[in-house]
């Protein structure tokens, strides 16, 4: 499974599912790994049992489809990816780090957000909180020159996502390592 | 946070949240160019590319839009 921004393939999942509701979830396959199939993450086992014990926090099992297969209902992996955020805050200052293959980003993650720009001329992009090859991407020419305007052609603007000009290049060690590298590159 | 500013603006950012006072973003921004850490060529790069989106959305030619029910959506 994908994400898509199509609403026609989405109604024909919706019509091809006995449980319409459940094809509305469509989640980003890179979350599904990590958050939501528990037969094969042990990561996300521990997470789940992790919020079990927390007060105030409760996982909640889908029913239906996502259930059998092990899977969470979007809401569930919503609440714990706050959960995730919030035990990071307090060590590392709420970071994100994604663990997703290059193979992944190029051939799954990447295609719609390529689409957006080539096909539909999309003028504006907030680059997120995350590293990529521990490099944050708020810094990184590499994805904000080089992939999204060179490669992809984007002609718009770049925001930056609330404090991550702050929090992902400065107040953490891995800006420090970034920094480093760059030191000693130059 | 300087560094921080720099590297961010070197790296093809345009536009930083969060909207914080002038000291947290803009001032050291001035001074790196006034130092000559970050070229005036790489700002006026950044601000080409906000002002190239407001002419081609016709923000300067019809600042309000006519049909505001035209963004929702049902998703």
């Amino acid at each position: 499974m994908g994400h898509t921004w199509d609403r026609g393939t989405r109604a024909a999942r919706s019509a091809a599912s006995p449980a319409s509701k459940a094809a509305h979830w469509a989640i980003p396959i890179f979350m599904r790994r990590r958050w939501t199939s528990r037969a094969t993450n042990a990561g996300a086992a521990w997470k789940i049992r992790t919020a079990k014990i927390l007060p105030g926090v409760t996982t909640r099992r889908g029913d239906g489809p996502w259930a059998a297969a092990g899977l969470y209902r979007r809401r569930d992996c919503q609440t714990l990816c706050r959960l995730q955020r919030r035990q990071r805050s307090a060590k590392e200052k709420a970071r994100t780090d994604p663990q997703v293959s290059p193979r992944e980003v190029e051939n799954i993650l990447l295609p719609p957000f390529k689409a957006a720009i080539k096909e539909a001329g999309l003028l504006g992009v907030m680059s997120s909180y995350n590293d990529y090859d521990s490099i944050p991407v708020t810094g990184s020419s590499y994805w904000l020159t080089e992939r999204l305007r060179k490669d992809f052609g984007f002609r718009g603007y770049v925001v930056s996502d609330s404090a991550a000009v702050g929090i992902s290049l400065q107040e953490t060690w891995r800006g420090c390592r970034h920094e480093g590298r760059r030191a000693t590159v130059d | 946070m300087k560094d921080a500013v720099r590297q961010s603006i070197e790296a093809g950012l345009n536009v930083k949240t969060n909207f914080t006072p002038p000291e947290d973003f803009i001032l050291p921004l001035r001074e790196l160019v006034k130092e000559g850490s970050v070229l005036m060529k790489t700002l006026d790069d950044r601000v080409r590319d906000v002002l190239r989106v407001k002419f081609l959305v016709g923000i300067f030619d019809h600042p309000y839009v006519t049909d505001a029910a035209a963004t929702e959506t049902d998703c």
